[in-house]
């Protein structure tokens, strides 16, 4: 959606200047070799529908295609999709398919290729993940002819569109799926450039050419296939092996540069670094409203002015995020008012604990009736070591008299904690290509299942949530998104914390790489220069 | 007695730590961040600007705690077991030593591995996973203790005149007993600290903000290149202490134990 | 001899029936429940929660789902890892390898290390050789593996670029874990091989040898080093499984895959099946080492047999 192209264009207008720079480059580079990019985590999944996590995606974003595609400038173009048409009560789109598209098992593509996908991911029987929430409300879809297909909701979905040109909603081939049974998990057989070869858990997967594309991707300037024989990527979790892999030669590109690291890598003319913003949620902390004491307000509000979220800059995203002020990020959203909500202001944040009755106490944590101010923030573990930014909120809370706990735990019990509001939040972030990525978070219906772990239940927000999605006019949905989140700041169902920005960094004879909205990188014109 | 010249000097630093550690532990400081050893930061600072010979000192005071109680625990349990299993033998002897072998046959730290994942990470929780997985190492001390002291002529006099159990256990076993179990007990000291080191390193063990040698290398090993010294000297506090413990035990055994001297 | 060997091997069941119903246990012991979170991650109905207990059986009398176990177990079938959907068995082949690799280049590091060492400080007694080694020793024995591997990170990895720091693969990726794990190894083999030298080099027929005018080295090599070794074969069962203990944090340390880091990432991922069979094994392997190591040792000294 159009609303917040402005200010994206502002944030990445210098990446993107240099990517078509390097553009006319790569079609002269010299075809052939291998990429080798070290990612920071191992996909629970490669199968784009049941995948939780966004590092599926990132892999296969060559690898399955979408009915439309939408670049770094937000507008959405053709893909397997040539045309479409909006019914005019916004319940369906009619998509007119290209029809000399196969699937790398050489099953063809048409109208019912595209049913079968959607269907599957509906399906009460298959475990969807970040798919089934971009589906919200599906009817069904309809084969019109062989190559026209018409897809239904119950309601009005404005978000749709955008929807379909991100990750989960892409197209594996139906045969496959059929016949496959579990190693769709490893190899998720699209249409795309490339073709995943193996998968070797724990240790990389291998992704080759694929010598039968001839079409134009809709994020390049040229026809026919990949310029790289092959990808492999890797899995190496930890942050300082993974910028070795890549000062060493072993590997042309990682992604997730940490933030001491940035600085030496930034230095090395021998290395180039791709910063894009994320859209969607920023790093936030999502603030359980049923769990005393955060069912008061102002203690919601006091935690926004008692956090610091200029210690997170300074630290452990130094160089790989921009402050956030709001539950969507600038780079979805922006404006003026929403960057005044809640300034560093321990004196406020102070003043407010003592309206709500917390007294300072003995060992500098406040008490009100004899039971200390104490809230359990839940965090992932995810082995190497405790969340870095819970630590620094726990040490800024403790400033003002607030015994934060960490509970870090493993992914199952910590989505546990989250369904059952057991705890005072997790932070989290949610990669949503629409502002309608505030309605999992926020909407009444979803405390229990993904993502209100605000639990909060509020019916003006419900109904504002519900608007947004009927709403096709980007001036009158922009009103209504800055709406709700001047709501969310103001009942501070939140701390929102930092804008994570998506960093790639690559070896500098790597050029061609492209991204897409969603900042997973699309490598079909992506060449290693000699 | 190096050894114990060494561990006095630790358990100072370590009860001192409130009032010798130049700053507050936990507490973080972003804007002085990865400060290299010098005059503002004896050892240093971290990630966060925390002040890495304030957390190091503090981690002594885990570390010694953890480590007592882990073993009071393994003797708790394990000494009981080893003179019930030694003096009665017969079946019940039969069947404690059988359970002993069921956890022996978990090698090194995969028994307390696998108990701290059914407890669930946390630092009480790895004081009794490391706790239990030593249990068999003090059974089987005691009991053969036990079983040596039994063939001796005293207690066999003992009994022929009809002593009660609890008298020969308590006045003739016990002290035969005591002397090798204080030794293996200060060594044991030594590995259940380097145990619960390695398990909080794995992620598994003391929770943030707390300072754990163990801890504070895993945090460290990010920054290894930037900054050596987060890693360094809690390193080097874990391999003092448990270097100390095992002076200390040598030194004991030579003392106490005169048979064991190699 | 075969009286010998029958009772060594047979003693070994009722441990590994131990060692089953223990590792079985593990999942009952855990708190809340375990299809919960195995589906955590997923939007899921209660439709979908009871099929998947029934697809693990988990709705039948505990007896019965521990019979499944050791039968399915004894077949090979050690279930399915949550995570990966994978079969744990299959888990277990791709990682033994490696592990046991970095376990025999660790062992071969520690005796290339330890017997020297030992055998300089025996033959050496009471000089500075012999202080030396010991305080040596005694350092490595004190030493955090995971320390030590930092160490030799930074120094040979990332100052000296000379080995890669992590991953696995190739024999350069070997070398700093099986420095790292052999070095601590070595200081215990170092100290054993020491006593059982100065304990022969005490024997009459040493003594003999020497005095009947044999040349000194002809002597340690021929008579006490030959018979000094055989307690130290003891030791390397009990050794194995610390290197395999040790396997699961070196492997952390070096990010080498293995059955360590199966374990370890299997406990921070709560996934039961992949950490039970993989405890499983490991723990049934060095049952059986340690039976292989009694039967050589059995062969090398003649004074066993009997019992």
């Amino acid at each position: 959606m159009p609303l917040a192209r402005a200010s994206r264009f502002a944030l990445v207008v210098a990446c993107v200047l240099a990517l078509l720079g390097t553009t006319a480059a790569a079609a002269h580079a010299q075809a052939g070799g291998t990429l080798v990019i070290a990612l920071d985590q191992e996909p629970p999944t490669l199968d784009p529908h049941a995948s939780p996590s966004a590092v599926t995606y990132q892999i296969i974003a060559s690898v399955t295609e979408n009915l439309v595609y939408r670049g770094l400038d937000g507008k959405l173009v053709p893909w397997l999709a040539e045309s479409w048409t909006s019914s005019r009560d916004g319940r369906s789109v009619t998509f007119k398919l290209r029809r000399d598209v196969k699937f790398h098992d050489g099953t063809p593509f048409n109208a019912e290729a595209v049913k079968f996908n959607f269907d599957r991911i509906v399906d009460p029987k298959f475990k969807a993940g970040g798919s089934r929430s971009a589906l919200a409300g599906y009817a069904g879809s309809k084969v019109l002819d062989e190559f026209t297909v018409q897809v239904s909701f119950e309601n009005p979905y404005a978000p749709f569109l955008a929807y379909a040109a991100g990750g989960t909603l892409s197209l594996v081939s139906p045969k496959a799926v059929r016949e496959t049974g579990d190693p769709v998990h490893t190899r998720p057989v699209g249409s795309g450039p490339f073709m995943i070869k193996d998968y070797v858990a724990k240790d990389h997967t291998t992704m080759v050419r694929n010598p039968a594309y001839t079409r134009k991707a809709p994020w390049s300037d040229r026809a026919g296939g990949a310029l790289l024989d092959s990808i492999v990527w890797k899995f190496v979790p930890e942050a300082g092996t993974r910028v070795t892999t890549l000062e060493s030669g072993e590997a042309q590109g990682v992604y997730l540069v940490p933030a001491q690291s940035l600085p030496r890598i930034e230095k090395n003319t021998a290395m180039r670094v791709d910063k894009i913003p994320y859209p969607g949620a920023p790093r936030i902390w999502l603030l359980n409203t049923t769990k005393p004491p955060l069912d008061d307000v102002k203690v919601r509000r006091a935690l926004n002015y008692a956090v610091d979220k200029e210690a997170l800059l300074a630290t452990v995203f130094k160089g790989i995020a921009l402050k956030a002020f709001a539950p969507l990020t600038a780079a979805m959203l922006d404006d003026p008012t929403l960057r005044q909500a809640y300034p560093f202001d321990a004196a406020k944040a102070q003043a407010l604990l003592a309206e709500a009755g917390w007294q300072p106490g003995a060992d500098g944590i406040r008490t009100k009736g004899g039971a200390r101010l104490e809230i359990v923030l839940n965090a992932i573990e995810y082995g190497g070591g405790p969340e870095p930014t819970a630590q620094l909120i726990q040490s800024s809370l403790r400033e003002v008299g607030i015994d934060l706990k960490i509970k870090a735990q493993a992914r199952p019990p910590w989505y546990e904690d989250n369904y059952r509001c057991a705890t005072h939040g997790p932070v989290m972030f949610l990669r949503a290509t629409d502002p309608d990525g505030l309605y999992p978070l926020f909407h009444s219906s979803l405390v229990g299942g993904n993502f209100n772990w605000s639990c909060v239940k509020n019916a003006k927000l419900d109904q504002m949530l519900e608007q947004g999605r009927r709403e096709f006019d980007p001036a009158k949905r922009r009103a209504i998104y800055l709406a709700i989140e001047q709501m969310v700041l103001d009942e501070a169902l939140t701390v929102p914390l930092v804008d994570e920005l998506s960093v790639w960094a690559f070896r500098a004879n790597v050029r061609g790489v492209k991204y897409t909205f969603a900042t997973y990188p699309v490598l079909s014109d992506a060449a290693i220069q000699k | 007695m190096a050894g114990l010249v060494i561990l006095g000097a630790l358990a100072l630093l370590a009860i001192g730590a409130p009032w010798l550690s130049p700053r507050d532990p936990i507490k973080t400081s972003p804007r002085t961040a990865l400060h290299a050893p010098g005059s503002r930061y004896l050892l240093g600072s971290d990630q966060f600007g925390r002040d890495v010979a304030s957390r190091v000192l503090h981690g002594a005071r885990i570390s010694l705690v953890v480590g007592l109680i882990s073993v009071s625990i393994a003797v708790g349990i394990g000494a009981p077991v080893g003179l019930v299993s030694g003096y009665y033998g017969g079946r019940l002897d039969a069947l404690l030593m059988r359970m002993i072998d069921v956890l022996l046959a978990f090698p090194g730290i995969l028994l307390a591995l696998a108990i701290v994942s059914v407890l669930t990470p946390g630092l009480g929780n790895v004081m009794i996973a490391v706790g239990l997985a030593a249990v068999p190492t003090y059974a089987r001390l005691v009991r053969a203790s036990v079983l040596s002291a039994r063939e001796q002529v005293y207690v066999e006099a003992a009994r022929a005149i009809g002593g009660r159990d609890r008298t020969i256990l308590t006045r003739y076993i016990l002290p035969n007993v005591v002397a090798p179990l204080i030794v293996t007990a200060t060594l044991g000291l030594g590995t259940a600290i380097l145990s619960a080191a390695a398990l909080s390193f794995l992620g598994l063990g003391s929770q943030p903000p707390a300072a754990e040698w163990g801890r504070m290398l895993a945090e460290g090993r990010d920054y290894l290149r930037e900054a050596w010294w987060i890693s360094t000297f809690p390193g080097l506090g874990i391999m003092l202490t448990v270097l100390a413990m095992n002076l200390l035990g040598d030194g004991l055994r030579d003392l106490l134990d005169p048979r064991l001297k190699v | 001899m075969l009286i010998y060997l029958t009772r060594r091997v047979l003693a070994v069941v009722p441990v590994l029936f131990g060692v089953t119903l223990a590792v079985f246990s593990m999942l009952f012991l855990v708190p809340g429940d375990p299809v919960k979170m195995m589906l955590a991650e997923f939007v899921t109905s209660p439709d979908q929660i009871a099929q998947m207990r029934a697809q693990l059986h988990l709705d039948e009398p505990l007896p019965q789902q521990y019979g499944r176990f050791v039968a399915n177990a004894f077949r090979g079938d050690l279930g399915t890892s949550i995570r990966s959907r994978r079969p744990v068995a299959t888990e277990i082949a791709e990682n033994v390898a490696s592990t046991a690799q970095l376990a025999l280049a660790s062992m071969a590091v520690a005796i290339a290390i330890g017997v020297p060492l030992g055998l300089l400080a025996a033959l050496f007694r009471n000089t500075w050789l012999d202080v030396g080694s010991m305080v040596v020793a005694l350092l490595g024995v004190s030493m955090p593996s995971f320390w030590l591997g930092l160490l030799l990170i930074f120094v040979f990895s990332l100052h000296l670029a000379w080995f890669p720091a992590t991953g696995g693969g190739d024999l350069l990726h070997l070398v700093l874990p099986s420095l790292t794990l052999g070095t601590i190894a070595s200081a215990i083999i170092a100290r054993l091989t020491r006593s059982s030298m100065l304990e022969v080099l005490g024997q009459d027929y040493v003594r003999t040898a020497r005095a009947k005018g044999l040349a000194w080295w002809g002597v340690v090599v021929r008579h006490a080093l030959k018979n000094a070794l055989i307690p130290i074969i003891t030791i390397f069962g009990l050794q194995f499984g610390n290197l395999l203990a040790g396997a699961v944090i070196v492997e952390t340390v070096f990010s080498r895959p293995g059955l360590g880091r199966l374990i370890v990432g299997g406990i921070l991922a709560k996934d039961f099946p992949l950490v039970q069979g993989t405890v499983l094994f490991v723990a049934a392997s060095y049952v059986m080492i340690n039976v292989l190591v009694d039967v050589a040792y059995a062969f090398v000294d003649p004074r066993i047999r009997v019992g």
